[in-house]
């Protein structure tokens, strides 16, 4: 106890002094104090505090100020103003504490923040918190109602639109432009696709129901890769793919008489109704449903 | 510029006595501390913070050096005169010596003899 005391007192000092000279004073007082008392030796150091804070200010003095020394990349390295080195201690505890006060800053900034509950009134209602006319309470409304707007937009929508817009067949099926084919746009299809027919044929050819490549080949194999095209248009997009059943690159009479039918192939959850995931060529399904496609 | 012997005269009390305990051999703080008191005949006590005090001074002034720590005891840390600390208390001693002798011729009854 008195010996921390002692250490204590001497830590007073001036930090040049007591880290150059703590420990061999300790030594001393360990052997002094057990054989003469710690009086004395208190004394002295009451008289060396005073005598090192008073009279010595030239051992407290800082050195000429040198360039802080730089490491690889011209990063400073650990440096004091001071003209005593760190006890290895401070610096520790300093790490820890800095890498505590770190850890505190993260976890905090992290952490989601639980928005703060508002109340505008009273829990409980009762008839004196209406303030201007008691006998209208029976007449009064004290609950308000919020009616929240409708539903923004599905940017889905405006991908519908295109689609719809591209494949004829979709747009003449579509009758309300809701993008969903209803049992009656269904049932009312031959009728739809009769209106396609432009040059009365009695059938849709690809360019009727929306093919168009923006050129023309009179070659072989122009003509060849033209073929294919209007091929792999009428089977790419399941509305035109379902309507030509015998997938010959066209929609004939027949097939457009049974429209309705070859249309109901494409409902694969049977609700009558053709949505946007079931019309919009497979591998647009997952987005359209994740991006609330449905608009029954 | 070298600092002249002659610069510290006349030693403080604290000063000659340290110097005169470490004019015999190397000696840690104890050390001193147990010389100055055998030196003195037990009439001059130096405690631990001013025998430091005292250190701290004399090794800035170059009169005193360490000599390395006491490999028994890691806390001890042993003190030595410098070249110019020996010509500073032999200095001193002269400067002592002509005081002694100047007391003797004026005051022969002095009680400085050891009759």
């Amino acid at each position: 106890m008195l010996r921390a005391c002692y250490w204590r007192l001497l830590r007073l000092h001036p930090a040049p002094f007591w880290l150059c000279y703590e420990k061999e004073m300790l030594a001393i007082y360990d052997h002094v104090a057990p054989r003469e008392g710690v009086v004395g030796l208190f004394t002295d150091a009451v008289v060396s505090l005073f005598r090192q804070w008073v009279l010595r200010s030239e051992f407290r003095r800082a050195p000429h100020a040198e360039p802080f020394p730089l490491a690889a990349g011209g990063v400073p390295l650990l440096s004091s103003l001071e003209s005593y080195a760190l006890h290895p201690g401070a610096i520790l505890v300093g790490c820890l504490l800095s890498f505590a006060f770190f850890f505190a800053v993260v976890t905090v900034s992290i952490r989601p923040v639980k928005p703060p509950s508002w109340l505008i009134g009273v829990h409980e209602a009762r008839a004196s918190d209406l303030p201007i006319s008691r006998s209208s309470l029976a007449e009064s409304e004290p609950n308000t109602w919020v009616r929240l707007g409708d539903e923004p937009d599905n940017p889905w929508r405006a991908v519908a639109s295109i689609y719809f817009k591209l494949i004829l067949v979709l747009g003449a099926l579509d009758a309300n432009r809701d993008f969903v084919l209803s049992p009656e746009e269904i049932n009312a299809a031959p009728a739809a696709l009769s209106r396609l027919d432009v040059n009365h044929d009695g059938r849709l050819s690809p360019a009727e129901c929306g093919f168009s490549l923006g050129m023309r080949s009179q070659d072989a194999p122009g003509r060849e890769f033209v073929r294919k095209a209007r091929e792999e248009f009428m089977l790419a997009h399941p509305a035109l793919a379902a309507l030509d059943a015998d997938h010959d690159g066209e929609i004939s009479a027949e097939e457009i008489r049974n429209s309705s039918r070859h249309l109901l192939t494409l409902d694969s959850n049977g609700d009558g109704f053709l949505e946007l995931d079931e019309v919009i060529p497979p591998g647009r399904h997952e987005d359209v449903r994740t991006e609330g496609g449905s608009r029954r | 510029m070298k600092p002249s012997a002659d610069d510290f005269l006349p030693l403080a009390p604290a000063f000659l006595h340290i110097l005169l305990a470490l004019a015999g051999e190397e000696l840690h703080g104890y050390g001193i501390m147990q010389e100055i008191s055998r030196q003195s005949e037990g009439r001059y006590q130096l405690g631990p913070g001013t025998l430091y005090d005292n250190l701290q001074r004399l090794v800035k002034q170059g009169v005193v050096e360490s000599a390395g720590e006491d490999p028994q005891d890691s806390r001890r840390r042993y003190y030595r005169l410098t070249p110019l600390g020996r010509r500073v208390i032999s200095a001193e001693i002269s400067r002592l010596e002509g005081v002694v002798r100047e007391a003797r011729r004026h005051i022969p009854a002095s009680p400085l003899g050891r009759s």
